[in-house]
C-alpha cells in the first residue's frame, strides 16, 4: 500500500463514526483493489477511482442518516431544528444544507467549480514549492554545504555587460583548492568538480551522459554514501584512476538496477573506466542530470593552475559564510605571491541550496503568489454566492429567529451549506491536483532544461495538510462572515425585509464591495502577467546578431601531445577539415569561445599614439577564417580573417560595430592601429603591448540570454593567439542535433585522445538561460486568465442576482414607461461601478507591487502605461459583456405579469 | 419498534442470505447492483446493517484477516432466525397484496 493511500485511510478513519470506521475503510480499499484488477467485474484504474470517489463523497450522508435515525427515534426532530442555542453545526443542519444545495444545482456547481479550481491550483503549486524550495537537500547537514566560485576584479571593471555580470562566477583551480585545504579554518571539507558531458558507449545505444570530473575531497565533502559498491579511494582520486561512480538514474535506466554492474568497465573519454559504485538517485551535484562521477584525469591534475573547476565546501558549524569568504580570498592571495596570474582574484561561497534552485526560485515564488491571488478571488466569489443564498433564505431565517432560534443556530444554517460545498470542492480539487501534478511536472521539466528536484515533488503529508487548511480556511472565510452578517438583525427587522424583497440594500452593498475586491485582485495579477508577457515579446524580438542554428564541439588539446599553441591550432584545423567533409555541412569555423557560452579573454586596448592609461578592457575572442560566415555574423566594413593571417604575419584584428564606434566615433576603423596588452590585470604599459591593425568591422552579437547590452568585442586570428581550447562550429543543411553527434565522431577520429569537453547545439545553449523565464511567464499568464474568468463569473452571478431580486421594481418602471434597453444598461451599470473602481485601485496596487518584477523585465518599465491601460480596458470590456448576459433578462421582464403578481 | 422492513432493508437481508456466509460490504453492494439493479453506497449499507443488527435481524463477526485490505479482517454478516421470520413476513404481506392483481399493464383486479 502506498504512503498516500495509507494516509487517506487514516484520515477517513478519523472522520468516520467509530463503529463503522474500520469496516468501511477496509471495504473501500478492498473494493477499490477489486475494481482495479482485470478480470470479470474488474476494470480500469479510472473506473476504480471513480467508484472510490463516489463512495467517499456519499460518506457525509452516513453520519447524517445515523443522526437523523436517532433523532427520529427520540422524536426530537422539530425541537432540534428550532432549538435555542445548541451547537453551531448539527447533523440536521448539514442534512438540510445538502438538500438545499442539490435543489439549486447551478449555484452549487459554480461554487464547487470555484473551489475545485482554487484548491486544485493551490495544492499543485504548493507541492512544487514544498518539494523544490522548502524541503532540505538530501545530504547530511545540507545547510553546511556551499559552492565556491572564483572572482576576478578585472572583470568587474570590464567594459561589457556580461563581463560585469560574471566577475564573481569564475572557475577555480586545483591550486586554490589545495591552498584552502591548508589554510581556511572555517572550512571543514573542500572538494571540486568540473561538470562534463560524455559519450556513454558501453555496447548499447550510445548516449550523451552528464556528469562530472571530480577532484579529491568531493565525495567526503558532500558526505553521501553509495547505495552499491564503494567510492574511489584517496589514491584513485589523486592519481586520476580510470574508475567511475554511477548515478542512481543511469543505474536504473541503463542497467536495470543490476547489482553486478560494479566491476564492469565502460569507455570514458578514451579510457576504459571500471564502475566501482552507484550513488543514490537523489545525489545531484552538479545537477539533477548528473549520472556519473569520475576522478579528474591526470591531464587536469598536473595543471594545477587551470581554472576549470567549481569548488564545494562544507563549512564548520557556527561559522558565518562571510568569514569563510574572507579566508578563501586570503587563500588565493597567498598564491599570488608566487604566481602573478592570481593577482586581483579571489573566491566566495554561495549556498548549495540557493544554487540548486537559482533558476526557478523567482518563478516558483511568483507563481505561488499568483495562486494566492486566485484563492482570494475564489473566496470572494464564494462569499458573494453565499451572501445571495443567505438573502434568499432571509424569510426562513427570520421565522426561525422569531420562533426562538439562537444566533449560533442561524449561523450554522448558512455555514452548513458552505461547509458541504467546501468538502466536496476540496475533495475533487485534491483529486484533480493529484491527477494533474505529474503531467504538469513533466511539462515543467521539458520546458525548463535543468529544472531542479523534480523527483522531490509529491503530494505528501505537508501538501495534504495544506490542501485541508486551504479548504477549511476558504469555507470559514467565505461562509462565516456572510453567515454572521445574515444573523445580525432583530427578528422583526428580518421579517419585514424578508417579506419585502429577497435581498435588500445590505446584500447589494456587500456584493458591490466583493466585486470591487475581486476586480482589484484580478487587475494586480493581470498587470503582472501583462508586464511579463511584454517583456517576453521584447526578448524574442531581440536580434542576437548571429545564427545560433549550429552545432559546436569544444576541444582541449593537452600540452603533452601539442606543446605549442600552433600545434594545438593545427589539430583543431585538421579536426575542422574532417567535420567539413560530413555530408550536408555548409560552413565550419573555430573560435576560442562562442556567444553566450562565456569565457572570453580580456585584453587592454588603446589607440596608438595615445597614453595607455586610457586603455579599455575588452572581451577578446580568437577566431579563424570560417567563424564569421558559419555564425552569419555580418561583415560591415573591410575584411574578416583569412588563412594568410598567420602567427608570423602582421598582427591584425576585427572589431565589433560597438567597439568601432566607441573607439573611433563616426570615422572608419579599418586600417587604424591599436595597442593591445593581454596582461589585463596589470596597469598597461607600452613595454608589453603589441600593435595590431584593424582590418574589418563586423556586426554586434549579444551575449548571455540575449538580454545584455551588445558587446564591444575584439576578434583576433586564432593563429595569432595563445588560446589552446577551441570550439568547432558547423552549420549544416539537416538536423543540427545529428550534426553534433557526427561532428564529435569526426573530431575523435582525428585524435581519439583529444579531450572533448563540451558539445551541443548553440541555439539550445543560447536559449537555455531564457527557458525558466518563458515557463514562468506562461504559468503566470494561465493563472491570470483563470483569475479573470473567476472575476467574470462573479460579475455574472451578481448581476443575475440583482436582476432576479429587482424584477418587481423593473416591471413597475417599465409599466410607467421606462425603455427595456435603459433598464438593462442600468443593471449593467450597477455592476460596472465597483468593477471600474476596483480596477483603478488594483492598478494602484499593481504599481506599488511592480517593483518585485523589475529584475525580471527586459526593456519594459514596471510602470509601463500600455500594459496598465490594456488591462483596465480589457477588464471593463469583459465585465460589461459578463454583466450584459444576465442583464438582458431585465429587458425581457413583462410588466403585466409582474403587476399581476403584485 | 415494529418489525416492519423497508425496501432497502429487505433487499439487504436477501443479499446477505444469498451470499451465504461471504456477505461483507462491497460484496453486498455488488450483489445488489447485479440482481436488484440498485446502487447503494457502502456507507448506507453499513448504516442499515448496523440498524438491522441493533434490531437483532442480523449478526456480524470478523472474518479472517486478508492481505488485500492490509491485514485487516472483513466484517461478515449473517441473517438471524428473527431476520428470516421478518423476511418471510414481508414476503407474505407482498404476496397477499398481489393476490388478484394481474401482472398485466393496468393492474386492474
Amino acid at each position: 500500500m502506498s504512503r498516500s493511500a495509507r494516509f487517506l485511510d487514516c484520515v477517513l478513519r478519523r472522520l468516520l463514526p467509530e463503529e463503522f470506521a474500520d469496516d468501511l475503510v477496509g471495504d473501500l480499499r478492498e473494493g477499490y483493489q477489486r475494481r482495479r484488477e482485470p478480470g470479470p467485474g474488474g476494470g480500469s484504474g479510472l473506473a476504480a477511482v471513480a467508484w472510490w470517489l463516489r463512495e467517499v463523497v456519499s460518506l457525509p450522508y452516513l453520519s447524517l442518516r445515523r443522526q437523523a435515525g436517532r433523532l427520529r427515534a427520540a422524536g426530537v426532530r422539530k425541537e432540534m431544528t428550532f432549538s435555542r442555542g445548541g451547537g453551531v453545526m448539527s447533523a440536521l443542519q448539514l442534512r438540510i444544507a445538502v438538500r438545499s444545495l442539490t435543489r439549486r444545482p447551478l449555484h452549487s456547481l459554480v461554487a464547487v467549480l470555484t473551489l475545485v479550481l482554487s484548491v486544485g491550483a493551490g495544492t499543485v503549486v504548493f507541492s512544487i514549492l514544498e518539494g523544490v524550495l522548502l524541503r532540505p537537500l538530501p545530504y547530511p547537514h545540507a545547510e553546511q554545504l556551499y559552492l565556491v566560485y572564483g572572482t576576478d576584479a578585472s572583470w568587474k571593471s570590464g567594459r561589457s555587460d556580461f563581463m560585469r555580470k560574471l566577475w564573481d562566477r569564475q572557475n577555480v583551480s586545483l591550486a586554490m583548492i589545495a591552498s584552502w585545504r591548508k589554510s581556511a579554518s572555517g572550512v571543514k571539507e573542500v572538494g571540486a568538480f568540473a561538470p562534463s558531458s560524455v559519450r556513454w558507449d558501453d555496447g548499447g545505444e550510445p548516449i550523451m551522459a552528464d556528469g562530472a570530473w571530480v577532484a579529491p575531497g568531493f565525495f567526503t565533502t558532500l558526505g553521501t554514501r553509495p547505495v552499491l559498491g564503494r567510492l574511489p579511494d584517496r589514491d584513485e582520486m589523486t592519481s586520476g584512476a580510470a574508475v567511475v561512480v554511477l548515478g542512481g538514474h543511469l543505474w536504473t535506466s541503463r542497467y536495470g538496477r543490476d547489482p553486478n554492474v560494479v566491476g564492469r568497465t565502460v569507455p570514458l573519454e578514451g579510457r576504459s573506466a571500471t564502475i566501482v559504485g552507484v550513488m543514490p538517485a537523489d545525489f545531484a551535484v552538479p545537477s539533477d542530470h548528473a549520472q556519473w562521477w569520475a576522478p579528474l584525469p591526470g591531464a587536469f591534475a598536473s595543471r594545477t593552475d587551470l581554472a576549470v573547476l567549481r569548488g564545494v565546501v562544507r563549512i564548520a558549524p557556527g561559522v558565518e559564510p562571510a568569514t569563510v569568504d574572507t579566508e578563501l580570498d586570503a587563500g588565493v592571495e597567498s598564491l599570488a605571491v608566487s604566481n602573478p596570474s592570481y593577482r586581483g582574484k579571489g573566491a566566495h561561497t554561495s549556498s548549495l541550496r540557493d544554487e540548486v534552485v537559482a533558476n526557478v526560485r523567482q518563478g516558483i515564488t511568483l507563481i505561488f503568489w499568483a495562486v494566492v491571488v486566485i484563492v482570494l478571488i475564489a473566496c470572494v466569489n464564494l462569499m458573494s454566492l453565499v451572501v445571495a443564498r443567505a438573502a434568499r433564505r432571509r424569510g426562513e431565517l427570520a421565522l426561525r429567529s422569531a420562533l426562538g432560534a439562537g444566533r449560533a443556530s442561524l449561523v450554522g444554517a448558512t455555514l452548513g451549506e458552505t461547509l458541504v460545498l467546501c468538502a466536496v470542492g476540496g475533495g475533487i480539487g485534491l483529486a484533480f491536483a493529484r491527477l494533474l501534478l505529474h503531467p504538469l511536472v513533466a511539462f515543467l521539466v521539458s520546458a525548463t532544461p535543468g529544472f531542479p528536484r523534480a523527483d522531490d515533488i509529491h503530494i505528501d503529508v505537508p501538501v495534504l495538510l495544506f490542501a485541508l487548511a486551504l479548504t477549511v480556511g476558504t469555507a470559514l472565510l467565505a461562509g462565516l462572515v456572510p453567515a454572521w452578517a445574515a444573523s445580525k438583525r432583530s427578528p422583526w427587522e428580518m421579517l419585514q425585509e424578508g417579506r419585502r424583497s429577497r435581498g435588500g440594500r445590505g446584500v447589494r452593498r456587500t456584493q458591490r464591495v466583493l466585486l470591487f475586491l475581486e476586480s482589484g485582485l484580478a487587475v494586480v495579477l493581470l498587470v503582472g502577467a501583462g508586464l511579463l508577457l511584454r517583456s517576453e515579446l521584447q526578448v524574442s524580438a531581440v536580434d542576437p546578431g548571429f545564427d545560433a542554428n549550429v552545432a559546436f564541439v569544444e576541444i582541449q588539446p593537452g600540452r603533452d601531445r601539442y606543446p605549442t599553441p600552433g600545434e594545438a591550432h593545427d589539430v583543431g584545423a585538421r579536426a575542422a577539415n574532417r567535420v567539413a567533409t560530413l555530408p550536408g555541412v555548409q560552413a565550419v569555423g573555430r573560435a576560442s569561445t562562442l556567444p553566450s557560452l562565456g569565457g572570453a579573454r580580456l585584453t587592454l586596448a588603446w589607440r596608438q599614439g595615445e597614453p595607455p592609461a586610457g586603455a579599455a578592457r575588452l572581451a577578446t575572442v580568437s577566431a579563424d577564417s570560417g567563424y564569421f560566415s558559419t555564425l552569419r555574423i555580418p561583415l560591415l566594413e573591410g575584411r574578416t580573417f583569412t588563412s594568410a593571417d598567420r602567427a608570423d604575419g602582421e598582427p591584425v584584428a576585427v572589431v565589433s560595430q560597438t567597439l568601432a564606434r566607441q573607439m573611433f566615433g563616426a570615422e572608419s576603423a579599418v586600417g587604424r592601429l591599436l595597442r593591445t596588452s593581454s596582461n589585463a590585470a596589470e596597469t598597461p604599459t607600452e613595454a608589453d603591448a603589441e600593435t595590431v591593425r584593424i582590418v574589418g568591422v563586423v556586426g554586434d552579437v549579444r551575449e548571455l540570454a540575449l538580454v545584455l547590452d551588445p558587446d564591444a568585442l575584439l576578434y583576433r586570428p586564432l593563429a595569432q593567439s595563445t588560446d589552446r581550447n577551441q570550439l568547432l562550429v558547423a552549420r549544416g543543411a539537416g538536423s543540427v542535433a545529428h550534426l553534433v553527434e557526427d561532428a564529435r565522431k569526426k573530431v575523435s577520429s582525428e585524435d581519439p585522445n583529444l579531450l572533448v569537453s563540451d558539445s551541443g547545439t548553440l541555439d539550445r545553449a543560447v536559449l537555455r538561460p531564457l527557458a525558466p523565464a518563458r515557463t514562468r511567464t506562461f504559468f503566470v499568464g494561465v493563472l491570470s486568465t483563470l483569475a479573470l474568468v473567476l472575476t467574470l463569473v462573479g460579475i455574472y452571478g451578481v448581476v443575475a442576482y440583482v436582476v432576479s431580486d429587482r424584477t418587481q421594481e423593473i416591471g413597475v418602471r417599465m409599466a410607467l414607461g421606462a425603455r427595456a434597453g435603459n433598464e438593462s444598461s442600468r443593471v449593467v451599470g450597477v455592476a460596472l461601478g465597483p468593477v471600474i473602481l476596483g480596477g483603478v485601485v488594483g492598478l494602484g496596487g499593481a504599481a506599488a507591487l511592480s517593483g518585485i518584477l523589475a529584475g525580471a523585465l527586459f526593456e519594459v518599465k514596471p510602470l509601463d502605461p500600455v500594459t496598465y491601460g490594456v488591462v483596465l480596458g480589457l477588464l471593463v470590456f469583459l465585465a460589461a459583456a459578463a454583466a450584459w448576459l444576465p442583464a438582458r433578462r431585465a429587458a425581457a421582464v413583462d410588466p403585466m405579469r409582474v403587476l399581476n403578481e403584485e | 419498534m415494529s418489525d416492519h422492513l423497508t425496501d432497502l432493508e429487505q433487499m439487504l437481508l436477501l443479499a446477505v442470505v444469498r451470499l451465504k456466509g461471504d456477505a461483507w460490504g462491497a460484496a453486498i453492494q455488488e450483489e445488489l447492483e447485479a440482481r436488484a439493479e440498485r446502487r447503494v453506497s457502502l456507507g448506507s449499507i453499513h448504516v442499515t446493517l448496523g440498524r438491522l443488527e441493533e434490531r437483532g435481524l442480523v449478526v456480524s463477526k470478523k472474518g479472517d484477516p486478508t492481505g488485500e485490505r492490509g491485514g485487516k479482517a472483513r466484517r461478515l454478516y449473517a441473517v438471524t432466525e428473527t431476520g428470516r421470520v421478518a423476511l418471510d413476513r414481508g414476503r407474505r404481506i407482498m404476496k397477499r397484496l398481489w393476490e388478484g392483481v394481474s401482472p398485466e399493464p393496468g393492474l386492474e383486479p
